[in-house]
C-alpha cells in the first residue's frame, strides 16, 4: 500500500478522536516506531508494514472509543522486544551472567577474593571449569548461534548445543573434545573425574508462565517440563551419566526475558525436581531482564484495554482456543502481557495483540504463528 | 517516510558534501561583507546562541567542501552562487584555485577532563595546550593531505618544513618535512592520552607540556612548502564549540591567541554561554586592531530583510527535497478564506456599532467615519482599519477634551496623518485579542519569530511541515483537501510550538528556570498591560524595558562580583536569559536625554504574551521595579488600562 494512503487510512480512524497536535504526535510517534521497530516483526505477512497492520486492526474496533483505548495501549503500555535488543541480551549472557558464576565458583574453591578478577580468570583452574562447561539451548529462541558468534575464542564450538536431547552419540563426542582439548591445555592425561562436564548451561528467551519449564502435574503426581525432561536424559541413562560429573554437577538455567510470575513458578518446584532425581545440588535460575508483575495488565493499570480483551466481538474463541489452552483472551496461563517478542508475540500476552491473521472475527496487531495447529 | 527535512541540520552533512551544499545558503557569508572588515588580516570570533549556524558556516571552509563545490558549481546554479560568494572572499582565484587551507577543529567537552586531574593550574593548561598544539598539527596536515590529494600517508613527506624556532618543543627542533611531524605528532598524542587515561597517573613524571600555542607559528604558510615550493595557500584554523571548554581553558586560549597575533588565520567559534556574566553585560566587547567579533544574531538584527531572505532561502531548500516545484512561502496563506468572510463580517459590524455610538454624533469625526463606511478594502483590512479608527478616535477625544476644541472637523489629510502602520500593527493585535482573529501567521512574522536565530526559524518551520504533510494525508481521504495552512491554523500551530514545545524545553535546559520563568513572565504580562490600553499609546505595543546604563554599570561592575549584592540575583538572572537567548538587548540607546540598554524578549515568547515583535517598543524600569518583579512577579497596578 501507498505510504499517504497508509497514513490517510490511518487519519481516517483515529483522525477525529484527537486534536490536529496529538494527531501529528501519533504520527510521529508511530511512523518513529514502525522504522526502529515494529517493521521488523518476523510473522507480518509479505509486503505487510506497522502502520498498514496498525490501520487494518484499528479498524477492527466496532467504535471510536475502543479505538482509542486500543491506539493508546499500543502507545503507552506495548512491550516489544526488537531483534538489536534480544540480541544484545543473548550477547550479554556470557560476561554479565555466566563469567561471574564462574568466577564465584573458583573464587570459592580457591579461596581467592572474587573481586581479583584477572587472577581468578588467568588461572588453569578457571580455564579448566570453563571448558568442562556445557551450553544448551532449551529451544530455537535460545539462539546459540548468536551466543556461540558473541563469545569466540572463550567457548569452543563443542560445548554449545541448540538443543536439551542429548544422544549418547553427541555426549561421547563431546565428551572426547573435553578430553582433547583439556589434555592440550594441562599438558597432561586427565583423571577420570577431569574429563566429565560439571556445569551444565540451559538458555532460552522467554518464559511468561514457567509451566513448560517445570510444573507439578497434581493429576498425575508428576514433575513435568523440559526442565524435568533434560535430569532424566542425563540422570537415567547410564551411558550419558558417565558423561557428567552427576554428583555435583550445576545446572544453572538462563532466560533472557522472565516474568516474575514465571521465575516464580519454576523455582517453587524446584524441591520437587531435587527430590525426584536425589539431586545433592539444585538448579539455579538465572534472568537477564525481569519482566516483573507491574507489567501485567489489570482492570486498573490498563485503561480499558482489559475489557476490550473481555469483549467477545474481539476475541475468536474458535480459532484461538485447544483442548490444551482453554480461554486465552488474557494470554495462555492468564499472563496479561502486553509484550511482543520480533520473531513471534506469546501468546501470554493478550488475545487482541497476537491472535491469528486468519481469525474470521478479529486479527491480531502482531499476529502470532500457531504452534499446535491441527491439520 | 521522509524525515522532516526542517530537523536536520546543514552541518550534520559534511560527510555528505554535496547534501551539504543543497543546505547551504549562501545569504550567511553575507557577515562578512561588513564595512572596515579584513575577514583575511584579523582573528575572527563568531558568536551567537545554539543554532545560529556557526558550525554550517564554518565547515564551508574545510577542503572538502571547497573541493566539492567547484565541481558541482558547474552544473548547480546553487552552488554557482556559493562559489561566487567565496570566490568574492578570495577563497578562489581566477583559475579556480583553492587559496584557503582551512581546518576545523571542534572542541568536546573531554577537554574539561584535564581539569580534574591532580595538577596546579600552570601544569593543567600546559597540558592542554600541548593537546591543543598536536591537534592543530595534524588537522593542519590532514587537510593539506586533502586539498594536495595525497594517496598514502608517506605523501606527508612532501610537505616541508622551512625553519624551526626556539619557541618550539625540544623533540620537533630537527623535524623537518610532514611525515616526521605527523608521526610525532600521533605518537605525542597517544603518549599523553594515556598519561592522561591512566589509573596510576604518576605526579612526578609529568607530561612534556608547553605553555605557548607553538603550532601557530610552525604552521604559517611561509614555513611549509609542497614539494620545495612555498606554500601559496593561506591557512585557516577554525577552532570550534569553544564553549565546552572550561572557563579557565577558554579564557587561556582565547587570550592567547589574541596576544599572540599568529601569522595565520584563526576564526573562534563559540555560544554565548561562554561568555562570563561580565562579558554577557558587554556583548563580549573585545574588539581590536587585530580582530573582529562577529554576533551572527546582530548582524541580522541589522538586516532584518536579508535574515527574512536568508530563512526563506534555508526553507526552500528544505521543503525542495518533498516538494520540489514550490516555495515554502507557497504553503502559508496570508489571506483569509471565504469561510471566515461572515466572521470578519461580525467583526466589523461590531466594532463599527461602538465606534457609532461612541463618536458617530459628534461633528469632529463625521468625514472620518464616513472614509471608513466607503472603504472597498479586503474585509480583514476593513476590520483594522475600522480598529485603527477607534483607536485614534479614542486618542482624538482624550485630547480634545483637553483643548476644548470639540467643533473642528477632521479631514482625510489628518487621517493619513495619523493612521500609520504601528496603528494598524496595534490594530491588529487588538483584533487578536478581542475577536481571535489571527496574527502571527504569513512568512514575514514567522522569519520575525525567528528572533534572528536560524535554529529557530527551523524548529517553527519544521511543526508547519508537519502541518503541510498532515494535509497532504488529509488530501488523500477528503479530494480537494488543500495543502496550505490557513492564518487561524499558522497561529494555533506557533502558540502551540511556544507555550508547549519552547517552554517546556526551558524547564529541562535554563538552570534555576523556575526564577526566570517569574521575571519573564513579569516582563511578558508588564509589556502586554502596556500594549494592550485604549489609546495604544506605544503603538504597535511594547516587547521589552529598559534600564538606564548606569544602572547596567552597577549590574556589571558591581552587583555580579558581590554575592551579597542585592541586585546580585537580579543581574545572573539577566546574564542567564542573555546567554539562553530568552532575552536580547541593545546597549547606549539614547532616548530622553539618557542612555539606556534595553532588553527584548526574544521574538519567539512575544506569541506566548500576544505582543508586537517589533523592536524599539520599550519602556523604561528602574532596577527596583525589575528586582520586585523577579522576586513576586508583575502585579498590574493601574487595570483601567486594560481594554479588554
Amino acid at each position: 500500500m501507498k505510504e499517504d494512503v497508509v497514513h490517510g487510512l490511518f487519519y481516517k480512524l483515529t483522525g477525529t478522536l484527537y486534536s490536529a497536535e496529538e494527531f501529528t504526535s501519533n504520527r510521529k510517534y508511530f511512523q518513529n516506531m514502525a522504522r526502529y521497530k515494529y517493521d521488523g516483526y518476523k510473522q507480518f505477512s509479505p509486503g505487510m508494514r506497522f502502520i498498514e497492520r496498525f490501520a487494518l486492526w484499528l479498524n477492527q474496533f466496532h467504535n471510536m472509543e475502543d479505538r482509542k483505548t486500543a491506539l493508546n495501549f499500543v502507545k503507552n503500555n506495548l512491550v516489544y522486544i526488537s531483534s538489536p535488543e534480544l540480541d544484545l541480551l543473548v550477547s550479554s549472557c556470557f560476561p554479565d551472567v555466566i563469567k561471574p558464576i564462574l568466577i564465584n565458583k573458583i573464587a570459592y574453591e580457591e579461596n581467592i577474593p572474587n573481586y581479583r578478577v584477572n587472577e581468578i580468570v588467568n588461572s588453569i583452574e578457571y580455564k579448566k571449569i570453563l571448558r568442562q562447561s556445557l551450553f544448551f539451548g532449551l529451544s530455537d529462541g535460545a539462539r546459540t548461534e548468536i551466543f556461540r558468534r558473541s563469545n569466540p575464542a572463550t567457548i569452543s564450538h563443542e560445548q554449545v548445543y541448540q538443543t536439551y536431547e542429548l544422544s549418547t552419540k553427541r555426549a561421547d563426542k563431546m565428551q572426547e573434545e573435553l578430553r582433547n582439548d583439556l589434555s592440550d591445555k594441562l599438558g597432561r592425561d586427565l583423571s577420570e573425574s577431569e574429563s566429565k562436564f560439571k556445569i551444565l548451561f540451559l538458555l532460552d528467551d522467554f518464559s511468561a508462565s514457567g509451566t513448560s519449564y517445570l510444573r507439578y502435574d497434581e493429576s498425575e503426581g508428576k514433575i513435568k517440563g523440559k526442565i524435568n525432561a533434560l535430569y532424566e536424559s542425563i540422570f537415567n541413562k547410564t551411558e550419558i551419566e558417565n558423561v557428567f560429573d552427576t554428583e555435583n554437577l550445576e545446572v544453572h538455567i538462563i532466560l533472557y526475558l522472565c516474568t516474575e510470575q514465571a521465575k516464580n513458578s519454576i523455582e517453587s518446584n524446584f524441591n520437587r525436581l531435587a527430590e525426584a532425581h536425589r539431586l545433592r545440588i539444585k538448579p539455579k535460575l538465572h534472568i537477564l531482564h525481569l519482566i516483573n508483575n507491574s507489567y501485567k495488565l489489570t482492570k486498573e493499570n490498563s485503561n480499558g484495554i482489559i475489557e476490550l480483551c473481555n469483549n467477545d466481538k474481539y476475541y475468536d474463541a474458535d480459532e484461538l482456543e485447544d483442548k490444551h489452552t482453554g480461554s486465552v483472551k488474557f494470554g495462555f496461563g492468564e499472563c496479561a502481557l502486553p509484550v511482543v517478542l520480533y520473531h513471534n508475540c506469546p501468546n501470554n500476552s493478550i488475545s487482541i495483540l497476537w491472535a491469528y491473521e486468519n481469525s474470521k472475527k478479529f486479527g491480531g496487531l502482531f499476529p502470532r504463528i500457531p504452534r499446535h495447529k491441527e491439520i | 517516510m521522509m524525515i522532516n527535512p526542517f530537523y536536520s541540520r546543514a552541518s550534520e552533512y559534511i560527510e555528505l558534501d554535496d547534501k551539504f551544499l543543497t543546505l547551504f545558503s549562501p545569504e550567511i557569508l553575507s557577515i562578512f561583507n561588513q564595512n572596515s572588515f579584513n575577514l583575511w588580516k584579523n582573528i575572527n570570533i563568531i558568536r551567537s546562541s545554539p543554532g545560529g549556524g556557526k558550525t554550517t558556516l564554518l565547515k564551508l571552509f574545510t577542503p572538502q567542501v571547497l573541493k566539492k563545490l567547484r565541481e558541482t558549481k558547474k552544473h548547480q546554479d546553487h552552488d554557482r552562487e556559493i562559489f561566487s560568494c567565496l570566490k568574492n572572499l578570495d577563497v578562489y582565484d581566477n583559475e579556480e584555485n583553492i587559496k584557503v587551507i582551512g581546518t576545523l577543529l571542534s572542541f568536546n567537552t573531554e577537554y574539561v577532563s584535564i581539569e580534574f586531574l591532580q595538577f596546579t593550574e600552570s601544569q593543567k593548561i600546559r597540558v592542554f595546550f600541548s593537546l591543543v598544539n598536536i591537534r592543530i598539527i595534524l588537522s593542519v596536515l590532514q587537510s593539506i593531505y586533502f586539498l594536495k590529494n595525497f594517496t598514502t600517508e608517506e605523501d606527508y613527506s612532501r610537505i616541508g618544513i622551512v625553519k624551526n624556532n626556539d619557541s618550539l618543543p625540544l623533540s620537533i627542533r630537527n623535524i623537518s618535512n610532514g611525515f616526521d611531524l605527523y608521526q610525532w605528532a600521533c605518537d605525542q598524542e597517544e603518549f599523553i592520552c594515556k598519561k592522561i587515561d591512566s589509573v596510576y597517573f604518576d605526579n612526578q613524571k609529568i607530561i612534556d607540556g608547553t605553555d605557548t600555542l607553538y603550532s601557530l607559528d610552525l604552521l604559517a604558510n611561509q614555513n611549509l612548502t609542497i614539494d620545495g615550493k612555498l606554500l601559496n595557500e593561506r591557512i585557516l584554523i577554525m577552532l570550534d564549540d569553544v564553549h565546552n571548554l572550561s572557563a579557565f581553558q577558554r579564557q587561556h586560549l582565547v587570550s592567547t591567541i589574541i596576544h599572540k597575533r599568529p601569522p595565520i588565520n584563526i576564526w573562534i567559534s563559540e555560544r554565548l554561554k561562554a561568555l562570563t556574566m561580565d562579558e554577557l553585560f558587554s556583548e563580549g566587547d573585545t574588539e581590536g586592531r587585530d580582530m573582529n567579533t562577529i554576533y551572527i544574531e546582530k548582524f541580522w538584527q541589522k538586516k532584518h530583510g536579508s535574515f527574512e531572505k536568508f530563512a526563506k532561502s534555508v526553507a526552500n531548500r528544505r521543503i525542495a527535497t518533498p516538494f520540489e516545484t514550490r516555495d515554502f512561502a507557497s504553503f502559508l496563506i496570508e489571506e483569509f478564506e471565504e469561510s471566515e468572510h461572515k466572521r470578519i463580517k461580525d467583526v466589523i459590524e461590531t466594532i463599527k456599532e461602538r465606534v457609532l455610538a461612541e463618536y458617530g454624533t459628534t461633528l469632529r469625526y463625521q468625514s472620518w467615519i464616513s472614509l471608513k463606511e466607503m472603504s472597498e478594502n479586503n474585509l480583514y483590512t476593513q476590520a483594522i482599519e475600522w480598529k485603527a479608527l477607534e483607536i485614534l478616535l479614542y486618542r482624538d477625544k482624550n485630547k480634545t477634551q483637553l483643548r476644548l476644541a470639540f467643533d473642528t472637523e477632521l479631514n482625510e489629510v489628518d487621517l493619513g496623518n495619523q493612521e500609520g502602520s504601528d496603528v494598524k500593527a496595534a490594530a491588529q493585535l487588538f483584533l487578536n485579542k478581542e475577536f481571535k482573529l489571527p496574527f502571527y501567521y504569513g512568512i514575514k512574522k514567522i522569519c520575525r519569530l525567528a528572533s534572528f536565530n536560524i535554529e529557530q526559524f527551523l524548529s517553527i518551520a519544521g511543526h508547519f511541515y508537519e502541518e503541510i504533510k498532515n494535509n497532504k494525508i488529509k488530501k488523500v481521504v477528503t479530494n480537494g483537501h488543500k495543502l496550505e495552512i490557513t492564518p487561524e491554523r499558522q497561529e494555533q500551530i506557533v502558540k502551540y510550538y511556544v507555550n508547549k514545545i519552547k517552554w517546556n524545553e526551558l524547564i529541562n535546559k535554563v538552570p534555576n528556570f523556575s526564577q526566570i520563568r517569574i521575571f519573564m513572565d513579569a516582563i511578558g504580562e508588564y509589556c502586554a498591560v502596556e500594549t494592550y490600553t485604549p489609546n495604544a499609546w506605544n503603538s504597535p505595543g511594547i516587547n521589552g524595558v529598559a534600564i538606564l546604563m548606569s544602572d547596567r554599570n552597577l549590574l556589571k561592575n558591581t552587583a555580579l562580583k558581590d554575592k551579597n549584592h542585592m541586585y546580585h540575583s537580579l543581574a545572573k538572572c539577566i546574564a542567564d536569559c542573555i546567554s539562553y537567548n530568552l532575552i536580547n538587548f541593545d546597549l547606549n540607546y539614547n532616548c530622553k536625554n539618557k542612555t539606556w540598554m534595553i532588553l527584548y524578549l526574544n521574538k519567539v515568547y512575544c506569541a506566548k504574551y500576544n505582543l508586537p515583535m517589533n523592536n524599539g517598543g520599550f519602556k523604561e524600569k528602574t532596577l527596583k521595579d525589575l528586582l520586585s518583579w523577579f522576586k513576586n512577579g508583575y502585579k498590574a497596578k493601574n487595570t483601567n488600562k486594560l481594554i479588554l
